[in-house]
């Protein structure tokens, strides 16, 4: 068990009614919009805007017993200039496992760190034929996203964006290639370790009605020990639909992504240990 | 199963609508751009061939064939069109003189979050005299908008698509 002093587990209705005052409160803001639930696009905020977020992604099953996460990140975003674009995240982590084989029975929400991010467009999808941004993201969260242990990890996630649009407009792709570089330091074991996560996520969303998009999105993810690229440690290859709405006031996009293959396999063709069979993830921007 | 508290902001975002901004109506347009001009209603469905030509002329898309044109005493045109917009359509309206050049772009309806700048008199000055024959391309003879690109771009293909129109079908009408 772990000696350290932890904060006080946040009780799931106490959660659920702050998130939902906090979008209450920003109900009557205007909006912008994100396409896709895990894949970037290539714009930024107009300068001298604001927006917030409300992520939540749902991560369930395990191989077995009972294994429910839910992270939570709070993001408010500013447009420093026209391409220029600075974000803050405030995250929480909740989870619920009982009986899964090599994870501690836990059912808890804690406050799970913070990260900022730059993000800086070169090209624009409207204008240059496509759109390219870098964005960087540095971060620190306090626990393990997969067991709930407590942990400190350092990271910093360079990510290049990529979007093409087609249709005037009304089908938009877009790919990303990001690389977390993260420092973890057990505080159980007092042992540092290292890890690269490599991701390839693409996204394809056509606009079928004003205000709505619907298409499918993809994410490969890999994770390489001591950073190393000849110690791959595990690989999930998650795909699914997603749904994306927005008028003058808000967005939301909804992103289902259940694992389609894994390694170590686990159960059948999955990796069940390091990832779960299926991710959800809701979006909820709010612009002012 | 996905969580349950998923379902707290879908269930909060059912419960509010957008809302559109007119800016102009129909009259008011019209009167902006020829004030005091009598104006004959001349609605025009185009053919499949005049559809592919204006598309082959202009390298853009005819969303519709319908088009919502009058015209104008002693010359001229007044067209309200639609162009797509981030989330909805813009709705704006174009006057040519006699000539066939523009003599003025009015935004009518403007439903986005951003890009508004569009509506700003400076920047739509910029079609005023501009015919089938100009590039009509931003950064090159329009000026974008930062933070209004989308729009910016839509607006002048839009109007780029009507001068076409006006050489091809509606010129060849009067």
């Amino acid at each position: 068990m772990p000696t350290h002093r932890s904060l006080p587990a946040l009780r799931p209705t106490t959660c659920l009614a702050v998130i939902t005052l906090f979008a209450t409160l920003l109900t009557g803001l205007r909006a912008d919009e994100n396409y896709f639930g895990y894949t970037y696009g290539s714009e930024t905020l107009p300068k001298g805007r604001w927006e917030i977020y409300q992520w939540a992604t749902s991560r369930t099953g395990k191989a077995d017993g009972s294994y429910r996460a839910l992270d939570l990140q709070t993001e408010i975003e500013h447009g420093f200039t026209d391409r220029l674009q600075g974000s803050l995240y405030l995250n929480a982590i909740k989870h619920d496992i009982s009986r899964v084989t090599d994870f501690s029975d836990r059912n808890q929400v804690r406050f799970n760190g913070l990260q900022a991010a730059l993000k800086y467009s070169f090209k624009s999808p409207y204008k240059d034929g496509y759109g390219l941004a870098l964005y960087l993201e540095p971060g620190y969260k306090r626990y393990s996203a997969k067991s709930g242990d407590r942990v400190d990890i350092f990271f910093i996630e360079p990510k290049l964006i990529l979007q093409k649009n087609f249709l005037e407009d009304s089908l938009v792709w877009a790919v990303n290639f990001s690389g977390e570089f993260e420092r973890e330091h057990n505080l159980d074991e007092r042992e540092w370790e290292s890890e690269l996560e490599l991701q390839l996520s693409t996204g394809l969303s056509y606009r079928f009605a004003p205000n709505w998009f619907a298409g499918i999105e993809a994410l490969a993810t890999s994770a390489f020990e001591r950073m190393h690229l000849d110690a791959l440690g595990e690989y999930g290859l998650f795909a699914g639909p997603n749904l994306h709405y927005a008028n003058k006031k808000w967005w939301a996009t909804l992103t289902v992504l259940p694992q389609l293959t894994g390694w170590p396999e686990t159960k059948g063709h999955r990796d069940l240990e390091h990832f779960e069979k299926l991710q959800v993830r809701l979006k909820v921007g709010f612009n002012f | 199963m996905p969580s349950r508290w998923l379902l707290a902001p879908a269930f909060l975002a059912a419960s509010t609508s957008g809302y559109a901004t007119t800016y102009l109506s129909l009259a008011e347009a019209q009167a902006a751009i020829f004030p005091g001009a009598a104006l004959t209603p001349a609605p025009t469905v185009l053919t499949a061939a005049q559809r592919t030509a204006i598309e082959k002329t202009s390298g853009l898309r005819v969303r519709s064939p319908e088009l919502r044109a009058w015209r104008v005493a002693g010359g001229g045109w007044f067209i309200v069109d639609e162009v797509l917009g981030k989330h909805e359509f813009i709705t704006y309206a174009v006057g040519l003189g006699p000539d066939g050049a523009v003599r003025a772009v009015e935004i009518m309806d403007y439903r986005e979050t951003y890009g508004g700048e569009v509506r700003n008199l400076k920047w739509r000055t910029q079609f005023a005299g501009k015919t089938s024959a100009a590039p009509l391309k931003l950064d090159l003879d329009i000026k974008n908008i930062s933070g209004a690109t989308l729009s910016s771009r839509h607006i002048t293909d839009g109007v780029k698509r009507l001068l076409v129109t006006h050489d091809l079908v509606l010129k060849k009408s009067a």
